[in-house]
């Protein structure tokens, strides 16, 4: 890849050619706008077309409008298509599309950051600017991961600018305080939390959270959407959903704001919990060390997340330390029976955040 | 005494200290790693820009073993840092002070056969891939699977 570009005014005017091709698609069909509260933060999010602004807004039903709008949000723009028109602009050969994380370096970092899905979505972000470009290769087409967590990367590098983190995770609350369920894909987190959101907790996210350490731990909601195997969509009772995702047959809730709020500066976060399901008849409770918490707190966080590195890591494992952990065991088939013990750690946890 | 300097392979690699317990993760590889009480105080040394061609006469002046079964075990645990693309070598000590090492890290009575285990952990390797679907038509795009 050629890495001549490295000027400020480089990646400026490179930004501003993209921009201009979203610029030509809204001006070809009817731009959406829409404004968010997300984490403390307004995010403006421009559609090229309304079919994008349908399927990607979707999974922020629960946001409500800033109350005071900033003059100068955050913004990312969205479009589709106009493939050979984009690709031309991009300074990458085909082999960096398939870099770890999706990154791809331009030789602009700091100014300008870059990342991938292959070569069906990009990610463009320059913080300076407080813009980002948010491309997909087919309108029609929108990967089930993407629907259900948008624009991942660029929320990630916006979030960190605001002093949050997104980690993997699941979010659920009870009288004013929350738990992180944390863990690999498969750990049975979102069934645990949609189970606990069924036992009268708060349900405040199921795969991807925002977490902050300042002035004191907090863990704030980023998309309503659960993604549930039928499996669980069985045990928890659910009707299945009509978005049934590709490849991995899981089933996509959108939920409303009813089962939803948005709660912008998060709540208080008491614990980190590890669920594991085992076959067994009761559920148990062991504690983690900040080791065990920081490596499922940040491993599978950071791997995910482009251009992340030493300096979450090092906000991740200042909440590992802070934070109790606790692996909970789920009887299998029975999160039901975990329940109590939610409750127990929950309501054994300080009521007031550290000063 | 031979001159053995190191550097952390930042930025890919990133670790964090909990009670005497090293947390390193490789942002390239995909893979983490907890090293123990021993892998711990020589991340510190590296970490300090200390000559790792001192550590045993350092260690055998506060602990009774050999300086040999001490430097044995520095050689091991380096070379295992190496092999995991987690340090590199200097050719010149770096260009700041050393600090003193906290050796009760190893607590009161240390034995080198005990000490100097690095875990290695590879579960999460597929996440550097953003989702696990890799094999995509180029020219029908998602969702269509490579034929």
């Amino acid at each position: 890849m050629e890495t001549t570009l490295g000027t400020t005014e480089k990646s400026e005017k490179f930004f501003r050619r993209l921009l201009s091709i979203w610029e030509n698609a809204a001006a070809d069909s009817e731009e959406v706008e829409k404004n968010l509260l997300l984490c403390e933060g307004h995010l403006r999010l421009r559609f090229a077309t309304r079919p994008l602004a349908r399927l990607i807004s979707r999974a922020f039903q629960h946001c409500r409008p800033p109350v005071t709008p900033d003059h100068n949000p955050f913004t990312i723009y969205v479009f589709a298509g106009r493939e050979k028109e984009f690709f031309a602009q991009l300074p990458w050969e085909k082999k960096d599309f398939a870099a770890p994380r999706g990154e791809l370096r331009s030789g602009f970092e700091p100014d300008l950051l870059a990342a991938s899905y292959l070569m069906e979505i990009v990610y463009i972000c320059s913080p300076k600017r407080k813009e980002a470009l948010y491309w997909f290769r087919h309108e029609h087409y929108i990967p089930y991961f993407e629907q259900a967590a948008p624009c991942r990367p660029i929320l990630h590098w916006w979030l960190r600018d605001n002093g949050w983190l997104m980690v993997h995770g699941a979010g659920i609350g009870d009288g004013g305080k929350s738990i992180l369920l944390m863990g690999k894909s498969g750990s049975g987190k979102s069934t645990l939390s949609v189970a606990a959101a069924n036992s009268g907790f708060q349900f405040l996210g199921e795969d991807y959270c925002a977490v902050r350490n300042d002035p004191f731990p907090r863990l704030a909601t980023i998309f309503s959407t659960v993604k549930l195997t039928p499996e669980s969509c069985r045990l928890l009772k659910l009707e299945p959903s009509e978005t049934i995702l590709e490849i991995t047959g899981k089933h996509l809730f959108f939920l409303s704001d009813k089962l939803i709020r948005e709660i912008p500066d998060g709540l208080p976060l008491a614990a980190l919990v590890l669920p594991e399901t085992r076959p067994q008849e009761m559920a148990g409770v062991q504690p983690l060390t900040s080791a065990q918490n920081a490596i499922q707190l940040s491993v599978s966080s950071l791997y995910q997340l482009p251009h992340s590195g030493g300096a979450e890591f090092r906000k991740l494992a200042q909440l590992a330390r802070e934070l109790p952990g606790w692996k909970v065991i789920i009887p299998t088939g029975r999160p039901e029976r975990a329940m109590p013990a939610l409750k127990e750690i929950l309501a054994s946890a300080p009521s007031t955040p550290r000063t | 005494m031979m001159k053995k300097f190191y550097t952390v392979n930042r930025p890919m690699v990133s670790a964090e200290d909990f009670d005497g317990e090293t947390v390193v993760i490789h942002f390239d590889t995909g893979n983490y790693y907890s090293l123990d009480n021993f892998g711990s105080l020589l991340w510190q040394a590296i970490e300090s820009g200390s000559n790792l061609g001192q550590l045993p006469e350092i260690l055998q002046n506060h602990f009774p073993a050999a300086e040999t079964a001490w430097a044995d075990l520095v050689d091991k645990v380096t070379a295992e840092l190496l092999k995991e693309d987690l340090i590199r070598p200097l050719a010149e000590p770096p260009q700041k002070p050393s600090k003193d090492l906290d050796l009760t890290i190893l607590g009161p009575a240390p034995r080198p056969a005990d000490l100097g285990t690095v875990s290695k952990f590879d579960d999460l390797q597929e996440m550097l891939l953003m989702d696990p679907i890799h094999d995509i038509d180029d020219e029908a795009g998602w969702p269509h699977a490579r034929q």
